[in-house]
């Protein structure tokens, strides 16, 4: 330097400029932040619960409405159930349904098929001879059940052997039967083909089907099922303790019209003594819990972050007045004021940005923890466990500028006497 | 620019040119009167003076952490008033090394770390911060102590380290504001040491302080009293006098 002095001075252009090194800044960030573990952790706290918070309740409520939405199935949604009072005006037992409850049901738009089923009252035994002696009774645990094409269509239920009844069959009050999958194999009976009898008492039965399993209507399974006038005609209408049903299988979302449709179809002189049950609408159930409970929740937890703001902000002032000293030597090492902002910005960034991570952790372990203790499967939109980090990177960035820009105010002079 | 700094003698590294310092009121406070002062390289200046008497002002402005009110004030070159503050900022940070009576250590870092701060503001990349910190915590000897906190150091080690900060971008001038507070006797003189071999070695060295001792061993000693600069050796050529 001593040689080039004596004429003009260097340009301005050419002095040296400050900068720093976004690595640097991030090292001196991190730097500042792990060196005080504890302080750094409480600092976080409120962060750390606030995101988790959030993120519980959000996957909580998603975890809840999607084990609702699987609860919710189709064969649910679409059944309809009328059932009989089974008595008259008068009080005495009574079957109210008309004759050939599936042709008419079939008639409304959005039924897919829909058919009567009975519980009768049988005390003979059940067998395939005549009852020529009660001790010969096999099938003393059967159930003798009137019913239509339409009930075995409607409650899915297919058969595995025969055709089943036909409308003729109902009309003209045939002397059949079908077996229902457990009856069958009690009696015997795997097939139609050897034209097999069963026998109510003495009365001969036609075989025409035999069930498979599964369907809506489990107690069908156990059951010989006759037509449903015939079966009235001989055996009187059900005892008013199990009354006559109506099985309704609609299409998809016309459960509740069709529910409020039925008995006056049925029944229009006197719809009084029928009910309908429609499947529950749990859209409308979730929605009141989203509505009232989550809003209270997701409340709380911003009340949590607003805390984890206000306490960063508070660490960070605390920390800008307890470093006055240092911020003074980083500018005496050539640091401007917006490096000292960034410096202080980086280290609240930082401080959110991790609780948000741990919060986001914690959250997803109690969703976890929730579902799992309820066999329930945990659902979780993907993107959030990574919004609750940038979360707290606002946070952190909100409670760091103001502390950030009173560290930047401080002129170097007065930051290094101030120790 | 002016006349006055082309006749600068060669080798002049702070020329303060009508200087002038005063602390907004009410009532505005003079701190520093028109101060014509020139610092040669290689120079070993003392500045002393009672409490209040402006040699703080004094440091703050060649230390470019203080805007003089007045006057022109060219350190190595450069005329501080027409740079912008990124510009001032950069250079403080090459040109100076500065050395507090606190030490200002960051408690938290290593000695190396602590040294390798030096550059991090112009953008030095880390490794070359860290070789030249290496370099420095050596030449202050205490290079088997460079993995130790400060907390686990003497107060005349963790001076010398903070010697190694400011030395370690190999600054043109260290201005040091009384090194040796905070130091007993024998520590002191082994700061004072050390400044020494700093100045053989060709560094400019300035040192406010009320150390009469560490004062009488530099080779030009400045007065301060009412913010008033006099030079006390008349031992100089006249182009270094103040006032």
């Amino acid at each position: 330097m001593a040689g080039e002095a004596p004429a003009a001075h260097r340009s301005a252009l050419a002095a040296p400029r400050s900068g720093i090194r976004v690595a640097d800044l991030l090292r001196e960030g991190v730097a500042s932040v792990a060196a005080r573990p504890g302080r750094s952790i409480l600092t976080m706290t409120g962060t750390v619960l606030g995101c988790a918070a959030f993120l519980a309740i959000i996957g909580l409520t998603s975890t809840a409405s999607g084990q609702i939405t699987a609860q919710f199935n189709e064969l649910e949604a679409t059944s309809v159930t009328v059932v009989d009072t089974g008595v008259s005006e008068r009080g005495e037992p009574r079957y109210n349904f008309p004759e050939q409850v599936g042709p008419l049901m079939r008639g409304l738009n959005g039924v897919v098929d829909a058919g009567v089923y009975a519980s009768l009252n049988v005390s003979e035994t059940i067998a395939i001879r005549p009852q020529v002696d009660a001790e010969a009774s096999a099938g003393s645990s059967l159930a003798v059940y009137g019913g239509e094409p339409g009930t075995l269509a409607a409650a899915g239920v297919e058969l595995v052997s025969g055709n089943g009844m036909d409308e003729f069959h109902i009309q003209t009050r045939q002397p059949v039967a079908v077996l229902g999958f457990a009856a069958a194999a009690q009696l015997g009976i795997a097939s139609v083909v050897s034209q097999p009898t069963v026998f109510i008492g003495n009365r001969p039965y036609q075989v025409v089907g035999i069930l498979g399993q599964g369907g809506s209507l489990p107690e069908l399974g156990n059951a010989v099922i006759v037509p449903i006038g015939l079966g009235l005609e001989r055996y009187g209408p059900p005892s008013p303790a199990t009354p006559a049903h109506v099985l309704v299988r609609t299409d998809l979302g016309a459960a509740g019209l069709i529910a409020r449709q039925a008995a006056y179809r049925l029944r229009p002189d006197a719809p009084d003594l029928l009910d309908s049950i429609a499947p529950p609408d749990w859209s409308m159930i979730t929605d009141d819990v989203d509505t009232s409970v989550g809003t209270l929740l997701l409340a709380l937890a911003g009340i949590a972050l607003v805390i984890g703001c206000v306490a960063i902000a508070n660490t960070t002032l605390v920390a800008v007045m307890e470093r006055t000293g240092e911020i003074g030597l980083r500018q005496a090492l050539g640091a401007k004021r917006s490096h000292i902002l960034a410096q202080f910005l980086v280290e609240s960034v930082l401080l959110g940005a991790i609780g948000g991570l741990l919060g986001s952790a914690l959250g997803i372990a109690a969703v976890l923890i929730g579902s799992v203790s309820r066999s329930w499967t945990p659902v979780l939109e993907p993107a959030l466990p990574l919004a609750a980090p940038v979360v707290g990177i606002v946070v952190g960035a909100l409670a760091g500028l103001y502390p950030s820009w009173q560290a930047s105010r401080i002129p170097p002079a007065a930051a290094l006497q101030r120790v | 620019m002016t006349q006055t700094f082309e006749q600068a003698p060669p080798g002049a590294v702070i020329e303060l040119d009508g200087i002038e310092r005063t602390y907004p009121g009410p009532p505005p406070v003079p701190a520093l009167a028109a101060t014509r002062l020139t610092i040669a390289a290689g120079d070993y200046v003392a500045v002393v003076g009672p409490s209040g008497s402006g040699k703080s002002t004094l440091l703050n402005v060649i230390g470019l952490l203080d805007v003089p009110t007045a006057g022109r004030y060219v350190l190595d070159g450069y005329d501080t008033g027409a740079l912008n503050p990124s510009e001032r900022a950069a250079l403080r940070g090459t040109r100076i090394g500065f050395v507090f009576q606190s030490f200002h250590l960051m408690a938290h870092r290593t000695v190396l770390e602590n040294v390798a701060l030096a550059g991090t503001y112009v953008r030095l990349p880390r490794r070359r911060r860290l070789a030249q910190a290496a370099e420095a915590i050596e030449r202050v000897g205490l290079g088997h102590r460079s993995q130790f906190l400060p907390s686990q150091l003497s107060g005349g080690e963790r001076q010398r380290v903070a010697i190694a900060r400011a030395i370690a971008g190999r600054p043109k001038v260290l201005l040091c504001d009384e090194p040796t507070g905070n130091l007993d006797t024998h520590r002191a003189g082994e700061i004072v040491a050390l400044f020494e071999q700093m100045h053989t070695d060709g560094m400019t060295v300035v040192v406010v302080t009320h150390d009469e001792s560490l004062a009488g061993r530099a080779a030009r000693q400045l007065h301060v009293r009412d913010g008033v600069v006099t030079d006390a050796a008349a031992s100089r050529p006249a182009w270094a006098g103040g006032v």
